[in-house]
């Protein structure tokens, strides 16, 4: 998986840092900001402001269907909090990705159910 | 409700539930006593793996004709069985271990049990996750997966359309061969008993020589198509043969569901249900070893459960030396699953004088065990 | 990550866990706070520097000066060995070693099912309310509320100043039980419904959700209020019934569990000697409960006992909000019909509430029907199952969280 960015750390902390620290975008969420940046969602460009979670990118790409479950059904976030893995989605390659508690970085590759 | 009974089965896993069916299917009149639920001791905590396995010739003619059993009746079981024909890859690391692959081969073939020899190209073929540079593989196509709670469930419902009865919930105090007496204190006399508890058996029947061998199991998230057959290293054999190191061997599972089942530990004197962490990690180890991208994959559960293990790896299916009418259907190892069916054969046909598909000896509780190393 | 070291680890960075960080810190110890989100806060003070409470952005800033190393994305899955604790990252995991544990895991919601519950956008209260603080788009969406507890007026509050057209707010609870709750407090969800119907929201009790319809997302709800039943169109349904404490981590510890949440003795002290534990897990109280336990867990395990014991008085008067939040909101049995027998109760594996009623308990419903044996490890059918069957979830194995194989073992 060659080279994977860290993603606890956002644009704004220092790259290499050696241990996480409070001095980031981390803290704050998603504030209003002029801060975005574009990511791809089943292939397709989609702009968010910084911070935002994969969830909410592929809400704003339209996509209501996250994974499909056992029997096939359509499923979507429930929890908003991480704990019931229907918002589930390949995100760089790497499957079962909870797209809830994933902060969005330029170029990440996120991949729903058909 | 009846009380008096031709078959009284302490047991309600697939080897209890196994006997069941076929005593009934025999027109004996059969009560299986489970505290329940059905199929939950070492049967739903084990693999489900239906595997011809020849660590010795009587393993050999007993999982070979067990799973005939099984694949003549494939099409039978409902789809929460899973049955599955997903085959087995013995997989050797070098050429020593090809040597044995070959060694194999031809005790299979004379068996009359498929099989072929996959070199390294074929293998990588067959199962790309596999790390590279290994030797190749034996493969036996005809191994299959089954999802084991639920067989037992219909091998016990298959008894009950025949006239068993099933006392579920219920937990069997003594039983000897007139009958069992339940914890609750009611009495079920039978003209013959079956103790079919697995690794509880020395409990009910003090005097069997049947040890608890825990095992450790990891179940990972849905990942459809990362593994195609069962792929067993070729050590496993050493380490289900051993009786006394704790031991861990490459050993993992396609599940229908797309999930794969990652084993194997073996431990003796380990009394506790509790995972051992650095066990645990041993087998994890060893797993990666042949599959590194196993590092990747998401574990969502992990569990043990305790085999029946005898001395000379053999099962116990046949008359107590101390009580001709209780009978044993206990000490399964690993291959409880595999040998259900054949042991329900087995038993049935010596409750009724019935001449054997194989010979029965090897299987008889009276025998004399050899201590294998 | 590397492994380390620390005096005190807190896990759960919301009002409980930030106050026990903050409160050991200025006790001299070296702390690190952990949370599985990406961001601190946890449920309630999501998006802090925002437009949350100024208690929030004071307990942020203390914590930043006392060095609390704050880990976000950090997933606790196991305690392999005493005294440590092993962790998953995005990328990576660590173990972490600690002289005292605090537990500050908070508490999720409780869903109940019912016909067309699955489907996408049906979400829980604060499931919406999280998804919409993480980026997902509720301006000008037409949103029903439903379900039990003052969550459900904060929830709607909160969607509407973020442009939301709440339609309305369904509380199962009774008017009369709504009441006994309301004279006990000072501050209370009357100032919520008074700002709710400046809005136009309407607030209804003894209402609840009977079915959800749609095709390929949540177009319309179906309610119940005594005799009357009626269709609301809407965008998403955020629907949740009341809080169930995250237990799952004291449980894999050995600490003494109840349903209701992890016992504790005066300093927070849980029944095994090092770990503590604060706020929700404990027992649900609110988020004042909740901060001032934190800072007793904080003071406690940083050895300042005399601070600890000065925050008794305050923890008690907050404690009394605790309990009439249970009696106010409690759930009503006519709740219990809601699932049809075609109903899915396990989402993970899509097993139907008949299939798991066919089973005489938790055990023999794993085995045969594999409810609650996927990823979410009986988190979300676990509380429906407690409340419709009164199964109570059995013990946990690690991991408590699904973890990648290569973080198990390495």
């Amino acid at each position: 998986m060659g080279n994977r960015r860290p993603r606890h750390e956002t644009a704004s902390s220092p790259k290499g840092a050696s241990r996480p620290t409070w001095g980031s975008a981390a803290d704050q969420g998603v504030r209003p900001t002029t801060d975005f940046l574009t990511l791809s969602v089943n292939g397709a460009p989609v702009t968010v402001p910084a911070g935002a979670s994969v969830s909410a990118a592929i809400a704003l790409a339209g996509v209501t269907l996250y994974r499909r479950s056992v029997n096939g059904e359509p499923r979507a976030p429930l929890c908003g909090m991480g704990i019931c893995f229907e918002c589930s989605v390949t995100i760089d390659g790497r499957a079962h990705c909870r797209s809830c508690q994933v902060v969005c970085q330029p170029g990440m590759e996120v991949r729903t159910d058909a | 409700m009846a009380t008096s009974f031709d078959v009284a089965i302490a047991g309600g896993g697939i080897v209890g539930a196994a006997c069941a069916e076929e005593c009934a299917a025999s027109g004996l009149t059969v009560v299986v006593v489970e505290p329940g639920p059905i199929g939950g001791g070492a049967t739903a905590a084990g693999m489900g793996h239906i595997v011809v396995m020849d660590d010795s010739p009587a393993q050999l003619a007993l999982t070979n004709y067990s799973r005939t059993l099984w694949m003549e009746r494939a099409r039978e079981f409902p789809a929460d069985v899973e049955y599955g024909a997903a085959g087995t890859l013995w997989v050797a690391a070098d050429e020593r271990e090809m040597a044995e692959v070959r060694r194999k081969l031809g005790v299979y073939a004379s068996a009359g049990v498929r099989a072929e020899v996959l070199g390294p190209r074929e293998l990588a073929e067959a199962e790309p996750h596999l790390r590279p540079a290994l030797a190749g593989a034996l493969r036996v196509p005809d191994d299959a997966v089954i999802y084991p709670p639920c067989a037992a469930r219909y091998l016990l419902e298959h008894a009950r359309e025949r006239g068993a009865a099933v006392r579920l919930g219920e937990s069997a105090a003594s039983p000897s061969g007139q009958g069992i007496r339940l914890r609750s204190g009611e009495w079920l006399s039978a003209g013959a008993t079956v103790n079919a508890t697995g690794a509880w058996a020395p409990e009910l029947t003090p005097g069997i020589a049947v040890r608890k061998r825990k095992g450790h199991l990891v179940i990972t998230g849905r990942y459809p198509g990362w593994v195609r057959h069962q792929l067993v290293e070729l050590g496993y054999l050493k380490s289900a043969h051993s009786s006394t190191a704790d031991s861990v061997a490459f050993n993992v599972q396609p599940r229908r569901t797309g999930q794969l089942l990652i084993g194997s530990s073996r431990q003796y004197g380990a009394e506790h249900a509790a995972i051992d962490a650095p066990i645990l990690t041993r087998m994890l180890l060893r797993a990666q070893e042949y599959m590194p991208g196993l590092a990747e994959l998401s574990a969502i559960r992990s569990w043990t459960g305790f085999r029946a293990a005898t001395a000379d790896k053999l099962p116990l299916i046949g008359p107590c030396p101390a009580d001709a009418r209780l009978y044993l259907a206990t000490g399964h190892e690993g291959l409880g699953i595999t040998t259900s069916l054949a042991t329900g054969k087995l038993l049935a046909d010596q409750l009724l004088g019935r001449r054997p598909a194989i010979p029965v000896e090897p299987y008889l509780p009276a025998r004399k065990q050899e201590e294998h190393g | 990550m590397p492994d380390r070291d620390y005096d005190v680890v807190v896990i759960g960075a919301g009002p409980a866990g930030l106050a026990a960080a903050c409160r050991a810190a200025e006790c001299g110890r070296r702390v690190a706070l952990l949370d599985d989100n990406p961001h601190p806060g946890g449920q309630i003070w999501r998006n802090p520097a925002g437009k949350a409470p100024k208690q929030a952005a004071r307990w942020l800033a203390a914590a930043k000066q006392h060095a609390v190393e704050f880990i976000p994305g950090a997933c606790v899955f196991d305690a392999p060995e005493p005294r440590r604790i092993a962790v998953e990252m995005f990328d990576g995991e660590c173990r972490l070693g600690y002289g005292s544990l605090i537990l500050a895991t908070g508490a999720r919601e409780r869903f109940l099912p019912f016909p067309g519950w699955t489907l996408p956008n049906v979400t829980g209260a604060g499931g919406l309310q999280a998804l919409a603080k993480s980026g997902v788009p509720v301006a000008g969406r037409r949103v029903v509320i439903a379900g039990s507890g003052p969550l459900l007026l904060a929830v709607a509050c909160f969607l509407r100043t973020h442009g939301a057209d709440v339609r309305l707010v369904a509380e199962q609870a009774s008017p009369s039980a709504l009441l006994r709750f309301g004279m006990q407090l000072a501050r209370h969800p009357a100032k919520l419904r008074q700002a709710l119907e400046f809005f136009g929201t309407r607030y209804l009790t003894s209402c609840w959700p009977v079915s959800a319809q749609g095709v390929e997302r949540v177009e319309s709800v179906t309610l119940r209020r005594g005799a009357r039943t009626w269709t609301e169109p809407c965008d998403y349904l955020a629907c949740g019934f009341g809080l169930i404490p995250n237990i799952e981590l004291a449980q894999l510890l050995g600490c003494r569990t109840a349903a209701g949440g992890v016992p504790v003795d005066e300093y927070q002290q849980t029944s095994v000697q090092g770990v503590y534990a604060a706020g929700e897990v404990t027992g649900i109280g609110g988020v004042e409960l909740s901060t001032v336990e934190g800072e007793i867990a904080g003071y406690a395990a940083g050895g300042n006992t005399a601070r600890a014991t000065a925050l008794f008085p305050a923890r008690r008067q907050h404690r009394r909000f605790a309990a009439a939040l249970e009696t106010a909101f409690a759930l009503r049995d006519e709740l219990r019909g809601l699932p049809l027998p075609g109903t899915l109760v396990c989402r993970c594996e899509d097993v139907t509430m008949e299939r798991v009623r066919a089973c005489a308990n938790w055990r023999e419903a794993k085995l045969h029907t594999r409810c609650g044996m996927g990823p979410c490890q009986g988190r979300v059918c676990g509380g429906a199952i407690e409340f419709l069957l009164g199964w109570q979830p059995e013990s946990v194995r690690p991991p408590v969280f699904p973890a990648r194989i290569g973080s198990i073992a390495r």
